[in-house]
């Protein structure tokens, strides 16, 4: 079936950026919750205790970075959820394909294994 | 979404296709409301035990401005009662209009307004000073009411705030706020309050959550829809090429 190269290719590009962000937001986020679940601390931005500190969970006084590291990766997820609907879309993938891009961003270093495949896949296609 | 959508649509294999998404969306409008129920029940509610009284000098000091939380606590301290006093008009207790009357409590060399007691009409009589022996009061502490509330243009007070008090009472310094007294002398009638309302602080993870979970619900119908307008785009090709 025919497909629009310029249209894919720029978005694999835009899904390139989009999964290397949203990966290196899950790692940070799957540090955050090591360290909460397993070590019982949360990270405090600009805290009595220094610019960035490990204090026990629900001790933090100033920016709960934590929390952040959540809320940032939620909207993160969002977009990049997008950025894979665009190129599923330009490269009019079977359905069931959506879901597996949409994994990359809640299975930690996935997304970076799936953007190289995806990479070698566009390239190929629209040669 | 033209005729050809619509057929395509309409076909068994579609239907089924949109009951799967929207048990799909269900579930995601679940985990909304999963979340947003976290959100309140993890608000962290910033209560005070405002029913055990407390040194009124551990919550306030003179000439520094009441913290909100402590409004509405019980406090004890210990002074004697001054001269000053006042009237406050336009107050009401159950259905019975009436006047507070307001009386100068010294703590050390501080005003403290106390608001002594409710009557339908306060009497000149009820102003005189009982006894300046030092004495120990108990009641709730309220912030000071808005300085504009009320009728402004009488010349009757109805409003008990220590900015205004402060220009007609004698005082090194003073309260900010005012005490109302747990029991009123005869013939005043007790002034009813009410313990504060606890505050509530939403979690705002869980309120952001929630919101991506209604987009990801919304997301999936739209795929739905897509996935239709690709299988009819798919067979005008083939019925195109066909044709050739």
């Amino acid at each position: 079936m025919a497909i629009d190269r310029n249209r894919a290719l720029a978005a694999e590009k835009t899904f390139r950026i989009a999964a290397y962000v949203t990966g290196g937001m899950l790692l940070l986020l799957t540090l955050e919750m090591i360290l909460k679940y397993a070590g019982a601390v949360e990270i405090e931005a600009g805290g009595p205790a220094g610019f960035l500190a490990l204090v026990p969970v629900g001790t933090v006084t100033a920016v709960n970075l934590s929390t952040w590291i959540l809320i940032v990766h939620g909207w993160l997820y969002v977009v990049y959820l997008f950025a894979c609907f665009r190129l599923w879309s330009a490269m009019r993938w079977p359905a069931m394909w959506f879901p597996l891009l949409a994994a990359g961003g809640v299975i930690p270093f996935l997304s970076f294994f799936t953007e190289g495949r995806v990479r070698r896949i566009v390239e190929e296609s629209t040669r | 979404m033209n005729s050809a959508w619509w057929k395509m649509a309409r076909r068994p294999r579609w239907i089924a296709g949109l009951l799967a998404i929207l048990a799909l969306a269900g579930g995601f409008a679940f985990l909304a409301q999963w979340q947003i129920g976290r959100a309140v029940a993890e608000a962290s509610i910033e209560s005070v035990d405002s029913e055990t009284p407390v040194d009124l000098e551990t919550l306030l000091a003179p000439m520094t401005p009441q913290k909100l939380s402590d409004g509405g606590r019980r406090i004890t301290t210990t002074g004697t009662w001054g001269t000053e006093s006042a009237i406050v008009y336009g107050k009401s207790q159950g259905d019975v209009d009436g006047e507070w009357l307001l009386r100068n409590f010294r703590v050390g060399a501080s005003c403290l307004p106390v608001a002594v007691g409710f009557a339908e009409n306060v009497e000149p009589s009820d102003l005189v000073v009982i006894d300046d022996t030092p004495s120990t009061i108990s009641g709730r502490l309220v912030p000071s009411d808005d300085i504009l509330a009320g009728n402004i243009q009488s010349s009757q007070r109805e409003m008990v705030a220590a900015a205004d008090l402060i220009n007609e009472w004698t005082c090194a310094s003073m309260f900010d706020g005012y005490v109302v007294l747990d029991d009123a002398p005869a013939p005043l009638e007790t002034i009813a309050t009410k313990p504060p309302v606890p505050q509530a602080v939403l979690n705002w993870l869980n309120v952001f959550y929630a919101i991506e979970w209604i987009a990801f619900a919304l997301f999936a119908v739209y795929f739905w829809f897509r996935l239709v307008k690709d299988a009819v785009e798919r067979e005008e090709e083939i019925a195109a090429e066909a044709g050739k």
